[in-house]
């Protein structure tokens, strides 16, 4: 037997049929009673064969003692049982766990230290059990499934459902959710937090939650800015980190909050092309998080570095940043680790290095293997295609370019999508295709409308519109657009 | 005819004997994981706890449905479950509360 839903759902009515009557649970653990005894028993109870898996027993312990400390109101001292339990979960041996109840248990002793330290103004810490949450929560399980579909459906329902239902621990974890899906599918994390924001703008708050829903209101906010700036609606971006900064400048952790909504808007000015500006902002930021121990946030801006001194022409020295990334123990758990190996493999085919850059793309192939981000597989391929073009294998080239324009599509990102076709179009007119190409000019150039184009975007549009019209597509504007829409990614 | 009566949708196959090692994996994989989280979320002991999923899984013979994600309903339902035992809990408290203070020397003095 395995822990499969076919085997689930068939053993169900023979367990029914087995335990009418009978007695189940054996062995409760015990619940109550010095806490801080309990949690010293549960962790010397691992020191003998550590390589074992948690039993039966120990898992009942653990799930005792969540509980127990998830009822605490909080104090320096529950804090460091929070550390010990929380480090124990993550190191034992869970065995063949059905539901993702590890993920889940972290994530609700993470969230409940996240709310202690904002309680006890320990804003650094409370970060770091942001991230930690975050981390987890990235995990499959079952409960972020029903998060998910609890959230599609509010987000669906025309009459508001009752807000008032929904436990701060719900909420949170869809606010969880958009942090997630901003970077990775933005058109839904746009649409679902969007729905979410209002209903929290309906909901009236009790006190004990008032710390908890402002911040929320803040970072979906924020989340809503960046999926916006993504969507390729720049001015819409603008105004939701304006909002997110009128929410966070009133709480204790104003620095940090308002340091994520900074990157963000330096996200804007790459866009707008002004690259020193943003290289300059994402290393100030850097420091910035580095004092506060925010390690995920200062990997993110380093990378962001990267990416504007490679957008500045400045490739070895790009090549050079985010090289040194590879080298940080945090980057294997991070989210933006896929993205620093494609960015990394495309400053090495720029630096003639193929070798590298085919190495680079393998391992970030494995890393999007074990999490799924449909963006960055869709610049993956771009690179993946430009190194077959270079080879001369142009066939080749245009599949994968046809399968970037699947990827960005399935995320809703009009940019991508407009600038893998051109790509995608330049290729078969190369391969003498060249009324395949003129189509994937025509369906392109809708998407790339939508944008917020400066005035020679919108004539290159125009002049390839026109060149097409007279099956004649025009190289020059086709490479025109092309560079533009690059610079937009 | 179109028929209104729900058929019952997981077979209960009462001539077949359990397999006592499945059931042993079924206890393991399925059942405690799901009072666990019935402690851990909803604060229950682990003896209502197991009452609770037992009705989930009693539910699920003629409720759930196979094709949609059978471990998200059994979450959900759980869930429901120990909420409506919590709310059934406190009223019964609450009512206790209220006759043993009217049963009360004090009050019946008053009387």
């Amino acid at each position: 037997m395995t822990d499969s839903v076919e085997d689930l759902v068939r053993l169900i009515p023979q367990w029914v049929a087995a335990t009418q009557g009978v007695e189940r649970l054996s062995g409760e653990p015990q619940m109550g009673g010095d806490l801080d005894k309990r949690v010293r028993d549960l962790l010397a109870s691992t020191t003998e064969g550590q390589d074992a898996f948690l039993t039966d027993e120990a898992l009942g312990t653990v799930t005792a003692i969540t509980r127990d400390l998830l009822s605490l109101k909080g104090s320096a001292r529950t804090l460091d049982r929070f550390y010990s339990v929380v480090r124990f979960v993550e190191t034992a041996r869970w065995p063949p766990d059905t539901f993702g109840e590890r993920a889940e248990v972290l994530c609700q002793l993470s969230l409940a230290a996240w709310r202690i330290c904002r309680r006890l103004s320990r804003f650094d810490e409370a970060h770091h059990w942001l991230s930690v949450h975050d981390q987890h929560f990235a995990e499959p399980s079952t409960a972020k499934e029903c998060s998910r579909a609890d959230l599609e459906s509010l987000a669906a329902s025309e009459s508001a459902r009752d807000p008032h239902e929904r436990t701060v621990e719900e909420l949170f974890a869809f606010a969880a959710l958009a942090r997630e899906w901003r970077d990775t599918e933005p058109l839904r994390a746009k649409d679902l937090a969007s729905a979410l924001y209002g209903h929290l703008s309906k909901r009236s708050v009790p006190d004990s939650e008032a710390d908890v829903v402002t911040y929320l209101r803040g970072d979906l906010a924020l989340s809503i800015g960046v999926a916006c700036r993504l969507l390729g609606k720049w001015r819409e971006s603008e105004a939701w980190f304006t909002s997110a900064e009128r929410r966070f400048s009133n709480s204790g952790d104003a620095e940090l909050s308002l340091a994520m909504v900074s990157y963000g808007r330096l996200g804007l000015e790459y866009d707008r092309d002004n690259y020193r500006a943003a290289y300059a902002g994402f290393r100030r930021l850097g420091a910035l998080f580095q004092l506060h121990g925010a390690t995920f946030d200062r990997l993110k801006c380093e990378t962001a570095s990267g990416i504007s001194l490679k957008s500045l022409g400045e490739v070895e020295q790009a090549h050079l940043v985010l090289s040194q990334l590879l080298l940080e123990p945090d980057l294997a758990r991070h989210p933006c680790e896929p993205f620093v190996l494609v960015n990394l493999a495309e400053t090495a085919v720029k630096i003639g290095k193929l070798e590298d850059a085919r190495s680079y793309l393998q391992r970030a192939c494995a890393s999007l293997a074990r999490r799924p981000r449909p963006m960055v597989s869709g610049f993956a391929k771009i690179v993946i295609g430009d190194i077959l073009r270079k080879e001369g294998f142009l066939k080749e080239a245009v599949e994968v370019f046809r399968e970037g324009v699947k990827d960005f599509a399935k995320v809703g990102a009009p940019a991508w999508v407009g600038y893998q076709r051109l790509i995608l179009a330049d290729t078969l007119i190369a391969l003498g295709r060249s009324e395949e190409g003129e189509l994937e000019i025509l369906a392109a150039l809708p998407s790339i409308e939508e944008l917020e184009l400066i005035p020679q975007g919108l004539a290159a549009v125009a002049l390839l519109r026109e060149s097409v019209r007279r099956r004649k597509p025009d190289p020059q504007a086709l490479r025109e657009l092309r560079e533009l829409l690059q610079k937009r990614r | 005819m179109t028929s209104r009566v729900r058929k019952r949708i997981l077979p209960v196959e009462r001539a077949r004997p359990a397999n006592l090692v499945e059931l042993d994996e079924f206890y393991r994989l399925f059942f405690l994981p799901l009072v666990r989280r019935g402690v851990r979320r909803h604060g229950l002991s682990f003896e209502d706890a197991g009452d609770v999923v037992q009705d989930a899984f009693i539910l699920a013979l003629s409720k759930l449905d196979p094709e949609r994600n059978p471990k998200a309903w059994l979450y959900q339902v759980v869930d429901h479950l120990a909420l409506n035992l919590r709310r059934k809990t406190r009223r019964r408290a609450l009512l206790v509360a209220r006759w043993q203070e009217r049963d009360s020397p004090n009050h019946q003095a008053n009387d």
